[in-house]
C-alpha cells in the first residue's frame, strides 16, 4: 500500500512494477483528483496554458495497465505499525508493506485564512489562485523563493501588477546571492517590483481588498496575496505511531523507516540518511523525490544490490524565458566564479569548497553547463576541471 | 525490442534522462534531448523506463 498520490508515491508504484514486483498495489490519496504533477501549478496550470486534465501523473488507463488500484478522497489520519493498519477518513486498511509519500504542506502565517490570501501546494490551491488572479490586478507575493518567483513571473505574464517581498538580501536565497541578484534584475526588468530585505508585519482586509504592511513602513495595496514561505512535512497524522517524525520520517539510505521493516517513505515527507555526508536530510525537490521512489521500488521488488541513494539537491525553476537550475549547497562554497556562454546568454556560477571540490553551481539557460555540473557533483570531480569545461576556447 | 520516442519540442534540457541513462540520451548544443540509440534491448528496459519517468515535462516515451 502506498499512502500519498505525490510524484514519489506514483513513481514508487511504477518502479515496483518496472522491477518485476507483482504485489497488489493500493494508492491511497487525500485529494479527489488522480495524481498530478506539482511543478506546473505555479506555471502552465496557473496561467491557463495547461488544462488540469493534461497534468496527470497516472491516468486511469495507466493505473489499470499497471494493476494499481486507487483509493482517492481519503485522508490518512493514523498509523498502527505494530498491527500493520493504516487509518483513513474512510476507515481502516490493513497492509503488508507500506510506503509513506504524503508530501509536505505550505507553511502558513497568521493571515493565511483571510479571503484573497493564498498558498500554492495543491491543484485546488492553484485553481483558487488562478480565479483570483483573473479578477484582481494587484498581486503581492510574500517570499522570493522558487515558488514565489515563479508565481510572480506567471502573474506578470498575465499582466498583473506584481510586488515580491523577500526578507533575505536577494531573491532565491537558497540558490545563493549571485543567482538571486540576477533573478532580481530579471523580475524588475519584466516590471515586477522587488522588495528584498523586507518582511511582512501584517496583512489586513480593507475596502474589499488587502493591505500588506511591511516592517520598514511601506504599505502595499493588493487584490490578492500569495504566501510562498516554504513547506512542512505532512507527518501530523503519524503522531502516536512511534515513528521518528522530527522534520520528516527518519529513513535509511534506501527509504526504510527505522525499526519498522515493512514501512518505507519517500519524497518531501521523508528524511533519508545520506551515505556521503553521514547525516539525514529532508529535501523538497522533484528530482530527489523521483530518485528516491526509484530506489524504493527496487527495494520493494526485492532487487539485490540496490545502491544507497545520494541526496540530490538538483532544483530547476522556469521564470519568464529563463530556465535556472541549482545543484549542491551554496553554504559549502568558499569561492564562486562566474562563467558566461557567449552564444545563448547562458550564465553559470560555480562554487568550490575549501578542498577544491565542487560545492554548488547555479546555471541559467545553458544546458551543457548544467549537465557538466550535475555529472561533476555526483562524481566528485574537482571544481577546477568543471571550470576548465566551462571556459570558452580562446 | 522496445523503442524510445522523444518529443524534442517539449524537452527543456533538464538532463534527468542523461543523468539516468547516459548510453541512451544526450543533449545537443541547444539543450534538447538526442536519443543515441533508439532501440532498447530487454536488459536495459528498466533503466530506460526510469529515465523516461525522470523527465519533468514528459518528453520521453518507451514503446513496445
Amino acid at each position: 500500500m502506498i499512502v500519498g498520490t505525490s510524484v514519489a508515491g506514483v513513481r514508487a508504484a511504477q518502479a515496483l512494477r518496472r522491477n518485476g514486483g507483482e504485489d497488489e498495489i493500493l494508492l491511497v490519496g487525500a485529494e479527489s483528483h488522480l495524481p498530478y504533477d506539482k511543478p506546473c501549478l505555479s506555471k502552465g496550470m496557473l496561467s491557463g496554458a495547461v488544462a488540469p486534465e493534461k497534468n496527470c501523473l497516472l491516468t486511469e488507463s495507466a493505473a489499470a495497465e499497471l494493476g494499481i488500484r486507487t483509493a482517492l478522497s481519503q485522508r490518512a489520519v493514523g498509523l498502527d505499525p505494530e498491527a500493520a493498519v493504516l487509518h483513513t477518513t474512510a476507515g481502516r486498511i490493513p497492509y503488508d508493506r507500506l510506503v509513506i509519500a504524503t508530501g509536505a504542506s505550505a507553511r502558513t502565517l497568521p493571515w493565511s485564512d483571510l479571503p484573497g490570501v493564498h498558498s500554492l501546494r495543491t491543484r485546488a490551491d492553484c485553481e483558487a489562485l488562478r480565479a483570483d488572479l483573473r479578477r484582481g490586478s494587484r498581486l503581492v507575493v510574500v517570499g522570493g523563493g522558487f515558488i514565489g518567483c515563479e508565481v510572480a513571473a506567471t502573474a506578470r505574464g498575465l499582466g498583473l501588477d506584481v510586488t515580491i517581498v523577500e526578507p533575505e538580501a536577494t531573491l532565491l536565497p537558497v540558490a545563493g546571492p549571485e543567482l538571486g541578484a540576477l533573478a532580481g534584475e530579471w523580475h524588475a526588468g519584466h516590471g515586477a517590483r522587488v522588495r528584498v530585505g523586507e518582511a511582512v508585519r501584517a496583512i489586513v482586509r480593507a475596502g474589499g481588498g488587502l493591505v500588506v504592511e511591511l516592517r520598514g513602513g511601506e504599505v502595499l495595496d493588493a487584490d490578492c496575496v500569495v504566501l510562498g514561505i516554504g513547506a512542512v512535512p505532512n507527518t501530523g497524522w503519524l503522531e502516536g505511531s512511534g515513528l521518528d517524525i522530527a522534520d520528516g520520517i527518519a529513513c535509511d539510505a534506501w527509504g526504510r523507516v527505522h525499526c519498522h521493516e515493512n514501512v518505507l517513505a519517500a519524497g518531501d515527507v521523508a528524511r533519508w540518511q545520506d551515505p556521503v555526508s553521514g547525516t539525514a536530510r529532508r529535501v523538497e525537490h522533484w528530482t530527489n523525490a523521483t530518485e528516491q521512489a526509484a530506489v524504493v521500488g527496487k527495494v520493494l521488488a526485492g532487487a539485490s544490490d540496490v545502491a544507497a541513494h545520494r541526496v540530490n539537491t538538483y532544483v530547476w525553476s522556469d521564470q519568464y524565458d529563463r530556465t535556472m537550475s541549482f545543484v549542491g549547497r551554496r553554504a559549502c562554497a568558499t569561492r564562486v566564479t562566474r562563467f558566461d556562454d557567449p552564444r545563448k546568454n547562458g550564465v553559470a556560477f560555480v562554487g568550490a569548497d575549501e578542498q577544491g571540490g565542487l560545492a554548488f553551481a547555479a546555471v541559467v539557460n545553458w544546458p551543457r553547463a548544467l549537465l557538466a555540473v550535475r555529472k561533476a557533483i555526483n562524481g566528485g570531480v574537482p571544481c577546477a576541471v568543471v571550470e576548465e569545461q566551462l571556459t570558452p576556447a580562446a | 525490442m522496445a523503442a524510445i520516442r522523444a518529443d524534442r519540442a517539449l524537452c527543456a534540457g533538464y538532463a534527468n534522462c542523461v543523468m539516468t541513462a547516459e548510453t541512451y540520451f544526450e543533449l545537443d548544443d541547444d539543450g534538447h534531448v538526442e536519443v543515441r540509440r533508439d532501440e532498447v534491448p530487454e536488459k536495459d528496459r528498466e533503466l530506460v523506463a526510469e529515465a523516461v519517468e525522470a523527465c519533468p515535462v514528459a518528453a520521453l516515451r518507451i514503446e513496445g
